[in-house]
């Protein structure tokens, strides 16, 4: 196994530059997922890692190894694709010895590795059938092995979770991860579901138009986001955004007013050079606490009214659509027993150090939370 | 590269000799002799001008390709409908319909000109036991019924290429459009020229047009069936002569490049009358 | 509207079935009941059958339509497949154009090359031999070869080619052990398309071919001839025509289906 390392990647088509300036490092043995919304680019970047497309600028590294200039087939990697691309023609045996057939090996260490790594996936009674006679679970196991058999450096896998139903995808997903750990296997791994992308990262890379806008552990991420992009993008339902201006009340301290009688009190004495920025707020929907209104003067420093729009019982959970100052929509998830209806006005509060501040153009200011 | 042997032999055995083609054209050339022809500018073109052979020769293919793609294109299209329809042995049926394609020209032409032939051909004996006639017919013999006879013959032996390609056509109709008018309550006419139609076009217009320049550039079916008479003879069948019969290659490499001047032009105007109608429907 | 379309398919069916029918009649009689035309054969014999092969080389002009519409079909082929592939898979400039001219190759009216191609078959001293009409019939079988292979080729999956890529295949191990098996039904279609077109084939045949030996049948039916000109022996010629149609449509009921989706792939995506 080995690490997989960008040093300044770029792929441009004709005009259109789908990377720009990539430069990371998939650590050796760990699971990276590449999460993005389409037609960010995670396809193109795993594609120039595989050698598929050529990379306009940059070098690629696996192992020790510089492969940029490498074919796909001497760069030690194996590839699941989102459609699986079985060869219709062969039997499930033939798909998964194919590779190691054109590498020249010997018929028997073809016929045991294949045995193994079917016997590894449960495929081994499948063997002798053609794709068209399997389940969607089952070819997208034919398409691990294939890949599984090559023992590869690094596996690279574009969405291959996308064309199963829910339950498989679950159990698919159960399977790959067990999978990456028995074989302490470097996976660079393309979603754009979140879900897989927080319960099977060692480590996620956001992109956006091209780019890695933040890389870390799950957690980290969902929990600081960089900027505004990441913030919104992770979780569902998304970070509630409201816009803000900060104001120092010299004595009191710095608060934000939120336009409409919204105000939150802010625990940063020290900064006020950030009065008077405009800056917009956001607080993730299970960290939105609502109330009925009460006037009872306690609002643990944040102080926001809001108008119940939609109550959507979830069972669990319940989401509730609100209005708040200014018309804007935010929504808040609390427990599934929730008394509160619809066309009530509520009390929005939070905690102060849950909320996300971010910036003009979308960077997270630093001290906050 | 994988494209090179390709591109070679299209254009040693197609580019080559359109060149040569064009050259004799311009010479005076005879066959056995063409090395020493002449450069004799367009000489060639002026004498097929004042020829009234050749404008009968192109007369003759006009009326043959507009005859018989006409009919070929209404036949079809009515096949094609029938064949749509859903009944038992439809398949069988359009097996049946394929057996004139797959016979080849040549036999075709000799079948039809035996069922044609005056004395003892089952067409006169089936019109005369009709009393439809009282004579034997001399249908290869006479000029106007010679080209009847043999447009009937390419509209027999070529209508169930029309037939197929309409019926792939209608196939990719899906069916909701069909019972969405049923349901707006819209005559079947009506459906026919106004939904039908108009989808099948595109594969209609494209199956036209092949059956045209095949039939402007038609030699075998006239040539078998009536030789070289001047009646009913071809462009094709006109070119052929003066190079092959009278050896005049310079002559007959005049009218080849005419009848593939004739045959561009055609295909422009077709596909410019396709694209003004299509984008009148698109336009709806 | 049912018996509507009853009669409707009966006359198809008449229209398209009864010269052949007669043909076959024909070719079962012989002297003066060949000239009556009773809608049964009358003393049906096989005699025409058996002259046909012994007074002409017939058996000799099938084998020589056998050889060079299979060489043929498989030259075209071979070709095709390649050139589809750099057509339909490897992206580069002018690909579309490449495209058209090579279809419009397909348009040339055949006289127009006739006597340039006579010119180069006898410069290769190829004339009178059947490797001037494989060689000629090219014109017309590959570009359609070509253009169907290439429609073909250009809707099955990019992401099979890459993960044979990624296998280790070059790109001739692509061709050959992956698309040539995927395009079994496509290459049968085009196969039997040019195979029909080969051996219909009339005009080149005709110019280029001199002896009877190496005539190939349309040839050979057209220039069937009595002992006088006035006495063209119709029972030969028909027994003649039925011998080499009756395979011909027993092929096409038989792989209806690869027809007609090779006939469309050609003219419905083009
Ligand atoms: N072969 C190509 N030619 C031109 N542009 C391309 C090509 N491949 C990708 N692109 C462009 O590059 C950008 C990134 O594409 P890419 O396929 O990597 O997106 P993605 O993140 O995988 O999206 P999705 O989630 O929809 O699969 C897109 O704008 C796309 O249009
Ligand atoms: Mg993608």
């Amino acid at each position: 196994m080995a690490q997989v390392r960008l040093e300044g990647v770029a792929k441009r088509f004709g005009p259109v530059s789908a990377l720009a300036d990539i430069t990371e490092t998939m650590a050796d043995g760990e699971l990276t997922v590449i999460l993005g919304p389409s037609g960010c680019g995670k396809s193109t970047l795993l594609r120039v890692i595989a050698g598929l497309d050529e990379a306009t600028a940059g070098r690629i590294f696996i192992g020790d190894r510089d492969v940029t200039d490498l074919p796909p087939a001497k760069r030690d990697i194996a590839m699941v694709f989102q459609s699986y691309a079985l060869y219709p023609h062969m039997t499930v045996f033939d798909n998964m010895a194919f590779g190691l057939k054109l590498a020249g090996r010997s018929r028997a260490a073809v016929r045991a590795k294949v045995e193994e790594a079917a016997k590894l996936l449960r495929i081994d009674g499948l063997l002798d059938r053609k794709p068209r006679a399997l389940s969607g679970g089952q070819r997208q196991r034919v398409a691990m092995g294939r890949a599984l058999v090559r023992e590869p450096q690094v596996f690279l896998f574009d969405e291959p979770l996308s064309n199963l139903d829910a339950a498989l995808r679950v159990e698919m997903r159960f399977e790959i991860a067990a999978l990456q750990k028995q074989l302490g296997a470097t996976m660079v791994y393309v979603t754009h579901d979140q879900v897989e992308a927080m319960t099977l990262a060692d480590r996620i890379l956001v992109m956006r138009d091209g780019r890695v806008e933040q890389s870390g552990a799950p957690l980290d991420i969902y929990r600081r986001p960089v900027n505004r992009f990441v913030a919104g993008f992770l979780g569902t339902p998304g970070m509630n955004f409201i816009d803000g201006r900060i104001v120092d009340r010299g004595e009191n301290g710095l608060g934000i007013a939120l336009g409409d009688g919204g105000w939150i009190d802010l625990p940063l004495a020290a900064e006020t050079r950030l009065a008077g920025e405009v800056i917009q707020v956001g607080g993730r929907p299970e960290d939105l606490m609502v109330e009925k209104e009460r006037d009872d003067g306690k609002h643990g420093g944040v102080r926001l009214s809001a108008e119940v729009l939609l109550v959507e019982r979830l069972g669990a959970e319940t989401h509730l659509h609100l209005s708040v100052a200014g018309g804007r929509r935010i929504i808040a998830r609390v427990g599934g027993e929730t008394s509160l209806r619809q066309g009530e006005t509520v009390r929005v509060s939070a905690s102060v150090d849950v909320l996300h501040l971010f910036d003009v153009s979308g960077d997270r200011i630093a001290p906050v939370g | 590269m994988y494209l090179a042997p390709t591109l070679l032999v299209l254009a040693v055995v197609g580019g080559w000799p359109l060149a040569r083609t064009i050259w004799f054209s311009l010479s005076d050339a005879y066959l056995g002799r063409a090395a020493e022809a002449s450069f004799i500018g367009l000489d060639n073109y002026l004498l097929l001008a004042g020829d009234g052979e050749w404008w009968g020769a192109v007369w003759n293919t006009v009326v043959f390709a507009a005859c018989s793609v006409t009919l070929e294109t209404v036949l079809g299209i009515g096949i094609a409908l029938v064949l749509n329809a859903r009944f038992t042995g439809r398949g069988l049926v359009r097996a049946a319909v394929l057996v004139p394609w797959a016979i080849p020209l040549v036999v075709s032409a000799k079948m039809w000109a035996w069922m044609f032939n005056d004395l003892y051909g089952v067409i006169n004996a089936g019109l005369a036991g009709l009393g439809l006639i009282d004579g034997p017919v001399a249908w290869l013999a006479d000029p106007d019924l010679a080209m009847a006879a043999v447009v009937m013959t390419d509209v027999w032996k070529t209508t169930p290429f029309m037939a197929i390609l309409v019926l792939a056509g209608l196939q990719m109709i899906p069916d909701d459009i069909y019972e969405a008018a049923r349901v707006d309550g819209v005559h079947p006419v009506k459906v026919f020229f106004r939904i039908t139609l108009p989808l099948v076009w595109p594969v209609l217009l494209v199956a036209v047009i092949f059956r045209t320049l095949d039939a402007l550039r038609v030699f075998d079916l006239i040539y078998v069936m009536t030789s070289n008479s001047r009646d009913t003879a071809s462009m094709s069948v006109f070119a052929r002569q003066q190079m092959v019969n009278f050896g005049d290659l310079g002559y007959g490499s005049a009218a080849s490049v005419l009848i593939v001047l004739i045959v561009g032009l055609v295909t422009v105007l077709w596909l410019m009358a396709g694209r003004v109608r299509l984008g009148a429907e698109g336009g709806r | 509207m049912r018996p509507g379309l009853w009669l409707a398919v009966g006359l198809i069916l008449l229209f398209s079935l009864f010269p052949f029918y007669w043909a076959i009649v024909s070719s079962l009689e012989t002297g003066t009941a060949l000239f009556d035309a009773d809608l049964l054969p009358s003393g049906a014999t096989l005699r025409n059958y058996g002259e046909i092969f012994a007074a002409q080389p017939f058996g000799r002009n099938i084998l020589n339509s056998l050889l060079v519409a299979g060489g043929t079909v498989a030259l075209a082929l071979t070709l095709a497949v390649g050139a589809a592939y750099a057509l339909g898979r490897v992206a580069f400039r002018g690909r579309g154009l490449l495209l058209m001219v090579i279809l419009a190759v397909s348009m040339f009216p055949q006289v127009a090359v006739l006597s340039g191609l006579f010119e180069l078959i006898a410069a290769l001293g190829l004339y009178n031999s059947l490797w001037a009409l494989i060689f000629s019939y090219m014109i017309f079988t590959l570009p359609f070869s070509v253009w169907v292979l290439t429609v073909f080729m250009r809707d099955l999956p990019r992401e099979i080619e890459e993960a044979a890529i990624i296998d280790g295949a070059g790109s001739f191990t692509v061709v050959t052990r992956i698309f040539l098996p995927l395009m079994a039904p496509a290459l049968a279609s085009t196969g039997l398309l040019a195979f029909l077109v080969a051996w219909n084939e009339f005009l080149f045949a005709l110019t280029f071919t001199l002896s009877d030996k190496v005539r190939t049948v349309p040839v050979a039916i057209a220039l069937i001839s009595g002992q006088s000109q006035y006495e063209i022996p119709w029972g030969h010629m028909m027994a003649a025509s039925v011998t080499v149609t009756l395979p011909l449509i027993l092929l096409v009921l038989l792989f209806q289906r690869r027809i007609v989706s090779g006939l469309t792939a050609g003219a419905v995506k083009g």
